[in-house]
């Protein structure tokens, strides 16, 4: 076993204080919150086995906890970054705050995505609404320092319902100018402000997908989508173990004991949350 | 680093466990047996010895049933009641109801987090049936699983000891020797009393119980006779559980049956009242929950289980287990399927507790073989 773990509680968070919140769409219910640990023994902790796809355990202190994809990439090493949309108990509190608040931070936990193997890949990231967070975390990771060489052709796939729901607006402008990536921003119907692409997820997948060879595509979005875009890729020729999908189920505990987060025999909050296809079919689905 | 050492050992034995559960003993344990005669009125002296290093936690008559409690040997005299099993397991000493996480004051804007201190003082469990015992094995193997130790479970599992009480009358409803278990085993158990009916053999099972050989130095040792009638019993209860299923092949047979429409069957008369899973002592699921008032407040975790249907629902309204027939299947297939594809071990004691409480007569033993005899069809 870990030697860390045998010490530390893994149900005590750490305590972090928002910095930043900044709101993310028209409507106004998707909120990025910018957070700082108060101590750096604990933010060094944090970012020792930090990887882009985890999330972490956001506490409201006296309300209770959400799972919550990190948003933000751990090449960004001062501050971590949640993109939360405003649902129940502990979001709506969450909404509610004020900078300078403490609230409590448990993580980082999950696998993440699977970056080691996509090295030397062509990587197609495909994402719907405000299920981008973490391949937010992705690319930026991808295209940081010197990371960006160790990958292929980098094919992004991004689509809202409308132009006021994209979340990261200065990061899209910003990846929008890079000669070294491809990005797609696509909205669901035609739009008066809008002059990039028309049309749903699945049907950008198929128009820019690179080739399924040395490929690998990471999908993040609302089950809809997930179940639309999988046949595309596949009709593309990619295989089961080159698509990964991120899985959302009802969560506590973060770290497998609670035990309401199982997909068959595995944990998404330990084994997962991403999977690939090829683990998804082996496994026993409700 | 004592607990690094025992999660080696635990490794060791999940492996064996398997291939150990049709067996009586732990053959790796035998090195310690020690074996002693109690007389019966000397059951309150040994107790009494017992107390000056342990609290116990035995079988007790309360008010309409038996139940596990701590013992007071100053003011009570003790001998074992009348009991077959009882009603209650005693995983709530281990893993209570309701346990606070931690707690927290609010100063200011700022939070000031308080761990729990708890002073946990060496115990013992008497009494407690080898099925009981064995559903400890599971939590143990369970709560130690992957990355994360419970800490909260080994901070009290540490420091607890197991004396166990061989089954003389097993219930019309207990099935242990189907999954594993044997009314005379002494498998997670620390040491074992064994009732010949006019005086007990108590028997030192494992290295932790050796911390007993000094209470018991004066009594006598057992004899050939004594040894002879205890297996000649522990043949004649094992014969009275007269159910009797082979269930070498469950988890292949349930690999096979997810999409079965015996699910639907099975779950019919189901209600979704949890009773089930409260009562079963290897259940572990929990929800967490916060307090607070104005100066602060507690994070608790209280025993839940899979067969209410919030258990998975989520904010959005999703529920991937959204009827009786999924919450049943996640029953069966996590004892039956995944406890055996992640640790290989079974995650049912045969205890017979879920039969006894369910308010529709759903017995899990029918469950069982209606799986058998579907994937022997197929
Ligand atoms: C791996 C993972 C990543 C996620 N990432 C994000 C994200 O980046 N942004 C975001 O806005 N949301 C995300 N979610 C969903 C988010 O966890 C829920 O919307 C949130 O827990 C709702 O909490 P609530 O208290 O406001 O709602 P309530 O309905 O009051 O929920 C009560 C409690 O139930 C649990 N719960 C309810 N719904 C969910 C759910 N869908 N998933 C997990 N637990 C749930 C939580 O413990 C929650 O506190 C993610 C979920 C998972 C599992
Ligand atoms: S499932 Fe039923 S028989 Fe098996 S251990 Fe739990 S309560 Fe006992
Ligand atoms: S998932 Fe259900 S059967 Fe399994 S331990 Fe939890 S409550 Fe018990
Ligand atoms: S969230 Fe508790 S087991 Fe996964």
């Amino acid at each position: 076993m870990n030697h860390k773990h045998e010490l530390d509680n893994p149900y005590i968070p750490s305590l972090v204080t928002i910095e930043d919140i900044n709101t993310e769409n028209e409507v106004n219910d998707l909120k990025t919150f910018k957070l700082i640990f108060n101590e750096s023994a604990d933010k060094e902790k944090f970012y020792e086995n930090f990887k882009p796809g985890q999330f972490a355990e956001i506490t409201e202190f006296g309300i209770g906890e959400s799972p919550i994809g990190i948003a933000s990439s751990p090449t960004e090493e001062d501050y971590l970054l949640f993109t939360i949309k405003k649902t129940g108990k502990v979001t709506n509190r969450l909404h509610d705050s004020k900078q300078g608040k403490t609230i409590g931070i448990r993580g980082p936990f999950g696998n993440g995505w699977p970056l080691k193997e996509a090295e030397g890949k062509n990587l197609v990231i495909i994402g719907g609404g405000f299920a981008f967070t973490t391949l937010r975390s992705l690319i930026v990771y991808l295209l940081h320092g010197n990371n960006r060489e160790k990958f292929g052709d980098i094919t992004i796939v991004y689509g809202c319902r409308n132009p006021g729901e994209f979340c990261y607006k200065k990061d899209l402008e910003e990846w929008g100018k890079r000669e070294d990536i491809n990005l797609n921003l696509t909205i669901d119907r035609e739009h008066p402000d809008w002059k990039k692409l028309v049309g749903f997820v699945p049907t950008i997948t198929k128009e820019v997908a690179p080739s399924p060879k040395d490929a690998l595509a990471f999908v993040c979005g609302p089950p809809i989508m997930i179940k639309y875009t999988s046949p595309v890729l596949q009709e593309l020729g990619f295989k089961d173990e080159q698509i990964f999908l991120s899985l959302e189920m009802r969560m506590k505990c973060g770290i497998g004991k609670c035990g309401r987060c199982n997909v068959g025999s595995k944990f998404v909050c330990i084994d997962g949350p991403v999977f690939s296809q090829a683990e998804l079919k082996e496994l026993l689905r409700d | 680093m004592v607990k690094k050492k025992k999660k080696k050992k635990d490794k060791q034995e999940k492996q064996e466990n398997q291939n150990n559960q049709k067996n009586q003993d732990n053959p790796k344990d035998q090195q310690h047996s020690i074996e002693k005669i109690i007389p019966k009125d000397k059951l309150d002296t040994f107790i009494k010895g017992l107390y000056k290093d342990f609290k116990l936690i035995v079988p007790k008559e309360a008010e309409n049933e038996i139940e596990f409690d701590y013992l007071d040997p100053e003011n009570e005299e003790y001998q074992f009641p009348e009991y077959q099993n009882l009603r209650v397991s005693p995983k709530k000493f281990l893993f209570p109801q309701k346990e606070v996480l931690y707690s927290f004051e609010k100063e200011g804007t700022g939070i000031k987090i308080k761990e729990k201190e708890e002073k946990i003082e060496d115990q013992v469990i008497f009494g407690i049936r080898n099925c009981d015992a064995r559903s400890y094995k599971i939590l143990d193997t369970f709560f130690s699983s992957g990355k994360y130790s419970d800490p909260y479970y080994f901070s009290k599992r540490n420091k607890t000891l197991l004396i166990g009480l061989a089954c003389n009358e097993p219930m019309t409803t207990c099935f242990c020797t189907s999954v594993g278990g044997a009314p005379f085993s002494s498998e997670g158990l620390d040491a074992i009393l064994y009732d010949l009916g006019d005086k007990y053999v108590f028997k030192i099972i494992s290295e932790k119980g050796s911390a007993f050989s000094k209470y018991i130095g004066e009594y006598p040792d057992v004899k050939k006779a004594d040894l002879k009638k205890k297996e000649e019993m522990a043949k004649k209860t094992r014969d009275k559980i007269k159910f009797d299923l082979n269930l070498d092949n469950i988890e292949k047979d349930l690999d096979g049956l997810f999409e079965s429409d015996i699910w639907s069957k099975v779950s019919r008369r189901c209600l979704s009242c949890g009773a089930c899973s409260y009562i079963c002592p290897t259940c572990h699921c929990f929800d967490v929950q916060d307090k607070s008032d104005k100066h602060g407040g507690k994070r608790v975790r209280i025993w839940d289980n899979c067969q209410a249907s919030i258990f998975t629902l989520e904010a959005s309204g999703h529920n991937p287990r959204n009827s009786g027939k999924e919450r049943t299947r996640q029953r069966i297939y996590h004892k039956f399927n995944y406890y055996l594809k992640n640790y290989k071990i079974l995650g049912c004691v045969g205890c017979g507790r879920c039969i006894k409480v369910c308010p529709t007569n759903r017995d899990i033993r029918e469950t069982l073989k209606a799986v058998v005899e579907t994937a022997e069809k197929a």
